[in-house]
């Protein structure tokens, strides 16, 4: 039953990526001008040449069923702006840059948010619980662009604890990967307390309780898992935030991650690297909203994705 | 019979924004070896609160504020809350009135049982699910060591009480509090749970206190009954005593509000008017003068003192004062 499903998920998979490539190069075409239109005025000559290299001169859908092919055999072809260097390049050196800092930031979101939320709702109404929704409202409110800043001035600049804006150690490292957990941080943490809250007057805590378990035997066994459920629930669009979050991130420490290309590619209409990134992307939120899925199943043996369950 | 169990003028409160609320109000019973005391009243009556208490099992803002409950001669309302870890579960155990609920949902049912073992015995995993199976088959649980695997989801809800009442007791404790074991459940399986619980209590001696609001569970499983009202006790005695020979107005009424098969079947049932106190605010006389047929002034001014009919039967009502007009049950229940 689950490789039945879990075949039925990649061909939907699939599915959603031939979509999103399909959406990416119509919207990709609308924009005014092309990949050579911002450099200056090249002769008619070479333009024309220009166009004839990179196929831009044949009519749409033949450049669109064109793409598609070399997509299937995983080609994403090559740059129009970084002339001696394919799309997959550009990926393969960007892509383990921008997983470590989205990897370092979710790590730290998703540990330090659930620690958080449980102590906050451990402590109800008191010192600590004010203390971490104070976090939460502050890692919802300040967008990155803001506390990024922030921090380099402080830590950076008038302190010196840490680099400003490099990517060599550890320690430069860790500006970036506070600025881009705030918000996921703040979301957990937010999510883990309510539902732990919740979870701490359930009929089947006071079981256990009954039973003469010590109180943080209870925590661990009886609470944390069953209350975890709404926060696996939103650590797919989660990733998404992190995601979208180290574009800007990436930039302000000038980081040479994927996001610094993926802002670069639009202004220059490099058409193969907006589509390329954008389909990278995505697979990789589709495969995370999938283990999601997976996921579930394993916390909450109740939800039985075999069966057609969401 | 030697007393297992004793609670003396057990006072408990919920400190609220609007005010104190006073859910018991000196409530004395004991509990011999052995024996099943049912503690009966209507919802808000004190009875589940008395039964967390004694499991120290209150939650905030309730707290214990007098009284004495003494098990086996431990102190417990002022034993610290580590020595509670090794009586609870252990020594008294406690199965709740929703086995929907009272089970987790996301672990399975052999875990939840094997984990009290391992705590409180110290049993390796192996010889804690043999335990755990031989419980799920005493309960009458076929199949024990596939049930083990399974989720509470998977069960239905009178195996669940089943799984619930093997957890209890796979540690013989020696008291077993019962808070509304089958009222959650089908009328027929609620007869399966009760008659698994006397068959059981046979075997192991275990005291139970069954908390229920069901006079007909009452009369088929205990030996004695605490009538609970407003957080006192109003009337105790044997079942005997509580169902033919009872003196309280309010277990009158508890009585006629019943349905009987010896009666013309066209006769109605009388439900009690009104409604209970208020515990913000508890009467200064007896709780039930407001609703009491028979009430007089003195009932609205003063406590009423307790009266011992028997040794085993007291009752807290002005009717029993010499001076008090005779008054009798209107229809005395035939039983």
């Amino acid at each position: 039953m689950l490789v039945k499903y879990v075949m039925s998920r990649l061909l939907q998979m699939v599915l959603t990526l031939w979509v999103i490539a399909t959406v990416t190069f119509i919207m990709m075409k609308a924009i005014p001008g092309d990949p050579f239109s911002n450099e200056k005025k090249l002769p008619e000559e070479v333009l024309r040449n220009l166009y004839a290299y990179y196929q831009l001169d044949d009519p749409l859908p033949v450049q669109y069923v064109h793409y598609m092919k070399n997509l299937v055999l995983l080609d994403l072809g090559p740059s129009f702006k970084y002339e001696t260097r394919t799309i997959n390049e550009i990926v393969a050196e960007g892509f383990p840059v921008s997983a470590q800092l989205g990897a370092q930031a979710l790590l730290v979101a998703v540990v330090a948010g659930l620690a958080l939320g449980v102590l906050a709702a451990l402590r109800q109404n008191r010192l600590l619980d004010y203390f971490s929704m104070l976090v939460a409202v502050l890692g919802i409110s300040v967008p990155s662009f803001v506390l990024a800043p922030i921090l380099q001035k402080y830590l950076g600049v008038e302190w010196e604890l840490l680099p400003v804006a490099t990517w060599e150690g550890f320690a430069s490292t860790v500006m970036p990967t506070i600025a881009l957990a705030a918000f996921p941080l703040a979301s957990v943490t937010r999510l883990m307390r309510s539902s732990m809250v919740e979870v701490l007057t359930q009929d089947y805590v006071r079981t256990a309780r009954a039973k003469g378990l010590p109180p943080l035997f209870v925590i661990v066994r009886h609470t944390i898992r069953n209350a975890i459920l709404p926060v696996v629930t939103v650590l797919g669009p989660l990733t998404v935030g992190v995601l979208t979050g180290s574009f800007v991130v990436e930039s302000i420490f000038s980081i040479p991650g994927i996001g610094k290309y993926f802002v670069e590619s639009i202004t220059n209409r490099d058409y193969p690297l907006i589509m390329g990134i954008t389909l990278f992307y995505s697979s990789l939120l589709i495969i995370v909203n999938f283990l999601v899925d997976l996921a579930y199943g394993w916390i909450d043996p109740r939800i039985q994705l075999a069966k057609g369950g969401k | 019979m030697e007393k297992l169990l004793e609670v003396n003028g057990l006072e408990v409160s919920f400190q609220l924004d609007k005010g104190e609320v006073q859910a018991v109000r000196g409530v004395s019973f004991s509990l011999a070896r052995g024996e099943t005391l049912a503690i009966v009243g209507e919802s808000g009556s004190g009875k589940s609160v008395t039964a967390l208490a004694v499991m120290r099992l209150l939650q905030h803002p309730g707290r214990i504020k007098g009284g004495e409950i003494c098990y086996d001669g431990i102190e417990l309302t002022r034993m610290e809350e580590k020595g509670m870890f090794r009586i609870r579960g252990a020594e008294i155990a406690m199965i709740f009135q929703d086995p929907m609920t009272s089970l987790n949902p996301t672990m399975k049912v052999g875990e939840q049982i094997i984990e009290g073992l391992r705590w409180h015995r110290k049993m390796g995993t192996a010889e804690a699910k043999a335990r755990a199976a031989e419980m799920l088959k005493r309960v009458g649980i076929a199949q024990a060591e596939r049930r083990l695997e399974q989720y509470p989801h998977e069960f239905s809800g009178g195996m669940r009480q089943r799984v619930m009442i093997a957890m209890a007791l796979a540690l013989n404790p020696k008291v077993l509090i019962a808070d509304e074991p089958t009222t959650a459940l089908d009328v027929t399986v609620q007869a399966q749970i009760l008659e698994l619980m006397k068959m059981l209590q046979e075997e192991t001696g275990t005291s139970i206190i069954l908390i229920t609001h069901d006079l007909g569970v009452v009369a088929e499983t205990a030996d004695r009954v605490c009538v609970m009202y407003g957080g006192q006790v109003v009337e105790t005695g044997t079942v005997n005593e509580c169902f033919r020979q009872a003196r309280h107005p309010y277990t009158w009424g508890l009585l006629q509000s019943m349905p009987r098969l010896d009666q013309p079947r066209d006769r109605e049932l009388q439900p009690i008017p009104g409604s209970p106190p208020d515990l913000y605010e508890p009467p200064q006389g007896c709780p039930f003068a407001d609703r009491c047929p028979y009430a007089m002034h003195v009932c609205f001014e003063e406590a009423p003192p307790e009266t011992r009919l028997s040794d085993t039967h007291q009752v807290k009502c002005w009717l029993e004062d010499p001076e008090a007009p005779p008054v009798e049950m209107d229809q005395p229940f035939a039983w």
